[in-house]
């Protein structure tokens, strides 16, 4: 994307609407941000034995995630048969030696190889079946659990790129007794706007008392006292962490979840509350998100009930927090966005004036300010208008 | 009146947005349970799109009641379709409980848009002394769609 188109969707201050609304600009995401970058794509419990696979998307491009059943490398293939591009896996997770082509029974094993096709000498002496394995993310690694892919061979190596947000990850896998597991299924929502409206209400403390008021006030009534975010915020901040990461840190627990912090990962994943939260466009204005609740892998089974009813009460499609959002934070963006054409500049200012460098050298504020969405965009903006 | 009866009599509140007279059908130690998947696996360990006892269940509703809870503004209308009803259990005298399965469609119109939700739904009622009706002890609402990336589930299924 040329620079000057960039900066008239996101200006350093200010957002243009057709950021959530423009198809050619998500088309432009999906190459250039999710087929480039780092992506987030599965968290190690869910392959914990050698041959077990999920199914997740980089962008569109459905791609299973499958640990190797001789050698337990996790490797991340685009589900499509290489002969006709059929999907070669029709299920969300499981435990597979082979994923077999119903089409012309193409076979590859479960590190993507192709190992058997019927008929083969219809390909002639010249078929070299090493050329024709699942296509493969070229670069995949894993921190503390949580695994990344990227299509990009030259993406720096995962620890550099996510450099600041480390000791969250850190802090994430050592939040409970024995570590964290993904164990308890997962709730599923789908909302008719942008994904990127998603990232940006995952770390937006401004809203809280706001959108959230009716359920903080009931929460109040409940523990006897009731939350007084002014104060809270006076002692709490928020921090770009780089690459369009960002952090805030909590000082108290507003009774929704274990983590003391919400932790964006550009440009899909947010960890929260008692969860791995996975983002997924799909159009412009469509995004599918899927809350994983973490268990601790040693804690007492009441323990972990007591944290899955937790998470219950305020997320997921029924979640007294999650319905909110859907409705002001997506159904009411979306009408007031409709027909904006280029006319809707939303401004990103907040903080601007008071953001001070934190010892990463990084943009720091009072919780309420909007330091994590001029990071979010400034990233947006470098991988868009980045050369080649 | 029987069980069936009872059910559209739900069914009506519902409808009507009659929350709170809703609410007083339930025991107080009630359980309100919309599984993520088919319902088989234990709710307690797994994650659950609404998993309340009747305390939960109480604040959800006073929640509706108020005038903030903006995932219901503008409010869901809804029709309930109750079909397919079998009588799994009866037992009559001490310790009288009923257990009814059936199917449900319901059909949702908000901001425009119409989303049908259709499963099946399991109850567990206990008859009220001196009165005619039952009071619910359990629901549980196995959505069709349960697995499925499901939009706002804020109204009362």
């Amino acid at each position: 994307m040329e620079a000057a188109r960039a900066d008239g969707l996101f200006d350093g201050e200010a957002v243009n609407g057709r950021m959530y609304t423009d198809e050619a600009v998500f088309e432009e995401e999906m190459e250039r941000i999710f087929n480039r970058t780092w992506v987030y794509v599965a968290h190690e419990s869910e392959l914990e034995s050698p041959g077990d696979y999920k199914t997740t998307r980089l962008g569109l491009q459905s791609v299973i995630v499958a640990r190797g059943a001789d050698d337990g490398v996790i490797r991340v293939m685009l589900n499509r048969c290489r002969h006709r591009a059929a999907s070669v896996c029709q299920t969300p997770c499981g435990s597979a030696n082979f994923f077999r082509c119903a089409y012309h029974g193409w076979t590859y094993n479960n590190k993507g190889e192709l190992i058997g096709m019927p008929f083969q000498d219809g390909y002639g002496p010249d078929l070299d079946k090493r050329e024709l394995g699942l296509a493969q993310a070229p670069r995949v690694a894993a921190y503390r659990g949580f695994v990344f892919a990227s299509m990009n061979e030259a993406a720096p190596p995962l620890e550099e790129h996510l450099r600041h947000v480390l000791p969250y990850l850190d802090q994430t896998a050592d939040s409970a007794p024995g570590g964290i597991a993904l164990r308890a299924g997962a709730q599923r929502y789908a909302y008719p706007n942008n994904w990127k409206l998603q990232l940006e209400n995952t770390i937006d403390p401004y809203h809280a008392s706001i959108t959230h008021q009716s359920f903080f006030d009931m929460l109040g009534k409940k523990m006897g006292k009731r939350i007084n975010f002014k104060k809270q915020y006076e002692v709490e901040r928020v921090n770009d962490l780089g690459g369009g990461s960002s952090i805030y840190h909590m000082d108290a627990d507003f009774g929704i979840g274990e983590l003391p912090f919400i932790l964006l990962v550009f440009p899909n994943l947010g960890i929260l509350g008692s969860q791995i939260r996975v983002i997924e466009p799909v159009s412009a204005g469509a995004t599918k998100v899927t809350l994983y609740p973490m268990l601790g892998k040693a804690s007492s089974d009441a323990d972990n009930a007591a944290r899955l009813r937790k998470h219950e009460i305020f997320y997921g499609p029924a979640g007294q927090g999650t319905a909110d959002d859907l409705e002001v934070a997506f159904d009411r963006v979306a009408e007031g966005l409709a027909g904006a054409g280029d006319g809707a500049r939303l401004t990103m200012r907040r903080g601007l004036h008071r953001e001070q460098p934190d010892a990463n050298g990084l943009a720091c504020s009072h919780p309420s300010d909007e330091v994590p969405f001029r990071s979010l965009y400034r990233e947006w903006r470098r991988l868009m208008t980045a050369g080649g | 009146m029987s069980a069936e009866r009872f059910l559209y009599y739900e069914a009506e509140l519902l409808d009507r947005g009659d929350w709170a007279a809703w609410l007083e059908l339930f025991t107080p130690d009630a359980i309100y349970w919309m599984p993520c998947g088919d319902g088989r696996e234990d709710p307690e360990l797994r994650v659950n799109i609404i998993y309340d006892d009747y305390e939960r269940l109480r604040d959800r509703v006073s929640r509706l009641l108020g005038s903030m809870a903006y995932a219901q503004m503008p409010a869901s209308k809804t029709i309930h379709l109750i079909t397919n009803l079998v009588i799994e259990e009866e037992i009559e005298g001490e310790g009288a409980v009923t257990r009814a399965a059936s199917n449900f469609l319901v059909t949702e119109l908000r901001r425009e848009q119409t989303t049908l939700y259709a499963g099946r739904c399991e109850h567990v009622l206990v008859p009220v002394p001196g009165e005619e009706g039952w009071r619910i002890r359990a629901k549980k609402i196995m959505l069709l769609s349960g697995e499925a990336y499901l939009g706002n589930l804020s109204f009362m299924m």
